[in-house]
């Protein structure tokens, strides 16, 4: 099993604690007391904080990169669904 | 479409559902219109190619003008949607996917997504890389790209995208976990040279 570089405890919590809880830290589901704790180990863990920093910054893009449904898409499934309607006699 | 069709104004998608139901193809118009963006969203995260998601994207509506008078509002329309469109690329699937790296540790992960690295390029900028974000999409396994875009894209709840999973809140959040720190480490260490 790979052991994470580095593995350090800092305000109470290890690197590898702080990888465990990154997702609920970013989404604002911990509690305040494990935030906070989160928080110091931040602010003493460079590596920690670049992470999850970068991590954060992935999802931002991720979610500026949708799909997007082209006019000529739109126009093809108007076409079907008005097709499917008359057979259905609506 | 029947002039005689009563203009629809802001209903819920229930009502909407009712009214297609009764033969109201106007209500059904509008409730195409509310959630194809997000359907189409979803088709592409679930089958990964574009033609087979608009192919989905017709096929999910056209079973939900066919069970509309189904419809009980027990959820919102869009999550009833996705059901719909999940439940559909699933039969497509003949066999299960292969899950590329589904055998490798978190820890594995994050070391693969630069964990350690002192100055690594930014994974936000190479999320910004359209094609390389495709890339690592696509060969994210399926139950973890699902989960990440139905969060990312969608913004589903986590008890909503649970629900539509038929998945514990909490394998959720552990399937939503992983799935991002895959997603980082797909981005930096590449897909197999793909």
């Amino acid at each position: 099993m790979i052991q994470l570089e580095g593995n350090q405890l800092v305000g109470g919590l290890w690197c590898s604690d702080i990888l465990a809880t990154l997702s609920q830290y970013l989404d604002g589901e911990l509690d305040s007391q494990t935030a906070a704790r989160v928080d110091d180990h931040l602010q003493g863990c460079s590596n920690c904080a670049r992470f999850g920093a970068d991590v954060s910054g992935m999802l931002v893009s991720l979610s500026g990169h949708q799909p997007e449904l082209s006019e000529e898409k739109t126009a093809r499934l108007a076409q079907a669904l008005s097709e499917e309607l008359e057979r259905s006699q609506f | 479409m029947p002039a005689a069709e009563e203009p629809v104004g802001l209903e819920t998608d229930f009502e909407l559902l009712q009214r297609t139901a009764s033969g109201n193809g106007l209500a059904f118009a509008e409730f195409v219109e509310r959630h194809q963006a997000a359907v189409f969203r979803h088709a592409s995260c679930l089958v990964g190619h574009r033609q087979d998601a608009e192919d989905l994207l017709q096929e999910t509506f056209l079973s939900a003008l066919k069970a509309a008078g189904q419809f009980r509002g027990d959820a919102s329309g869009r999550t009833w949607l996705f059901r719909i469109a999940r439940n559909a690329a699933l039969r497509r699937t003949e066999k299960p996917q292969p899950l590329p790296e589904s055998d490798l540790t978190l820890e594995a992960l994050a070391v693969r997504a630069g964990w350690g690295i002192t100055n690594p390029e930014s994974l936000a900028i190479l999320a910004d890389d359209r094609r390389r974000l495709d890339r690592a999409l696509a060969a994210l396994p399926r139950d973890e790209r699902e989960m990440l875009l139905l969060r990312e894209w969608e913004n589903l709840s986590g008890e909503e995208a649970a629900t539509l999973l038929g998945i514990s809140l909490a394998a959720m959040k552990s399937r939503l976990h992983r799935a991002r720190i895959h997603l980082a480490a797909l981005l930096r260490y590449g897909t197999g040279g793909q």
